[in-house]
């Protein structure tokens, strides 16, 4: 069934994950807006990624295939869409197709760190991201790893972006135990973690019609990570 | 898979350490190797009993005379000389108290994670560096800053900068050129601890090399 709500998605196995997830779960958007495909400037998890893989049975959101072609899933499943001729979310295209939506949330899966201009922010429309790390502990990149070093967790959580990195209101957030297969974190059970979460928001907002409050957070001040160096990255997914 | 974070001179070209392949424990130990034979071109052949000796040893080499006490300020839009900076931060350190510099490693920390580079001065507010980057010594003594900071806190986000920077160092060949035996063992200490916090991480988590 589709709802009144906007998916901007990306070539990408997050893309993919948050789809499969929306498919399952009979959540799906009413427009999808699809971005052009630019890998100078991917995170873990905006990757395309170039196989299938077998999944853990305990993450029902890995089930999805990182390699479907987006447009003919989009046309199968009946969901209206469009295809950007820009990959930046904040270019004026992008901007007039979004304000033309008539929609007032729309989902972000695009490319790139995640930064709204103002004028974006301000044409009336809400867009919910998933960051991959529980917040506000673990802010920035590939915290995930970091998360497993420490506490042998990962995290997803549920914000509003705003101009500040992963700083917005953050309306739902959880830890999980690790899958099995590590190895596959940065394309598969990242982008996993983060449809559990968008599965669980979105079902609130359909059954109530609106978005969880903001969870009030402490003022203290977190650590921001960059990209794991490689040996760490090893030995939280041999550990 | 080979450990290649330390063939090519990272000034000329910065790695980003993007979507790194998985290579098992064979890659641990191939950094292990690396590590091993640029401490052999050092000379040292040190051993550290644990964590508490690796922090005596790391604050043992930092010179008194290169200290400078006080407090950054970082609000008043002024250009902050880098060299400065890591000299306050080190004062603090030696005293165990790093608490009181956390901000400043953070804010310098940053700056090399975006860059690679640690520029001879920075405005934090417009985040810009300015003068020199080529200054081994400043490279040198950042290592030695982050390895006291993970030893002293234990936040793994150090331990990965430390393993960036000395991954650049060992690019560039910087150790040719070093005439100064207090830098050399500053050098020796930085490799050698971050070596030694790699060792005690695959020893607590019951990897076996």
């Amino acid at each position: 069934m589709n709802y009144p709500f906007g998916f901007i998605a990306a070539d990408t196995s997050r893309s993919r994950a948050y789809l499969s997830e929306m498919e399952r779960q009979d959540i799906l958007p009413a427009l999808i807006i699809l971005l052009q495909s630019s890998e100078d400037n991917l995170k873990p998890g905006q990757a395309p990624m170039k196989s299938k893989h077998s999944f853990d049975s305990d993450w029902l959101e890995a089930n999805f295939d990182p390699c479907e072609p987006l447009e003919p899933w989009f046309r199968r499943l009946s969901i209206q869409y469009m295809v950007s001729p820009s990959n930046d979310i904040n270019d004026e295209l992008n901007i007039e197709i979004l304000s033309n939506s008539g929609l007032d949330l729309f989902i972000y899966s695009g490319f790139g760190s995640v930064i709204l201009k103002s004028k974006l922010l301000n044409i009336g429309i809400s867009f919910l991201h998933i960051h991959g790390g529980y917040l506000p502990n673990y802010k920035g990149s590939t915290t995930n790893y970091f998360d497993i070093l420490d506490n042998d967790c990962i995290g997803a959580s549920a914000i509003l972006l705003t101009e500040k990195i992963d700083s917005g209101p953050l309306l739902y957030r959880s830890k999980f135990k690790p899958p099995k297969e590590k190895v596959y974190l940065d394309h598969i059970y990242d982008s996993a973690a983060r449809a559990r979460v968008l599965s669980h928001v979105m079902s609130k907002y359909v059954n109530s019609g609106q978005l969880p409050d903001p969870i009030q957070t402490t003022k203290e001040k977190y650590n921001y990570y960059y990209i794991i160096h490689p040996v760490l990255k090893h030995i939280s997914i041999i550990k | 898979m080979d450990y290649t974070y330390t063939d090519v001179d990272q000034l000329h070209r910065p790695e980003r350490y993007m979507y790194t392949t998985f290579g098992g424990v064979d890659f641990i130990r191939k950094y292990k190797l690396n590590r091993a034979n640029i401490l052999n071109t050092l000379e040292y052949s040190g051993k550290y009993q644990d964590i508490n000796d690796v922090v005596n040893k790391l604050i043992g080499v930092i010179d008194n005379n290169d200290l400078s006490a006080g407090v950054i300020d970082f609000n008043n839009q002024q250009d902050i000389n880098t060299d400065h900076l890591i000299s306050n931060i080190l004062y603090y350190i030696k005293k165990k108290d790093f608490s009181l510099v956390k901000f400043s490693v953070n804010k310098l920390l940053q700056r090399f994670e975006v860059s690679k580079k640690l520029f001879e001065s920075y405005n934090f507010e417009s985040r810009k560096g300015y003068g020199d980057h080529l200054s081994f010594n400043r490279y040198i003594n950042f290592s030695l800053t982050l390895a006291c900071a993970y030893a002293l806190s234990n936040n793994y986000q150090y331990l990965s900068t430390l393993l960036k920077l000395n991954d650049l160092i060992i690019s560039t060949n910087f150790i040719d050129s070093i005439s100064e035996e207090d830098y050399l063992e500053k050098l020796r200490l930085a490799i050698s601890s971050e070596l030694f916090f790699v060792e005690y991480l695959t020893n607590k988590f019951g990897i076996s090399l």
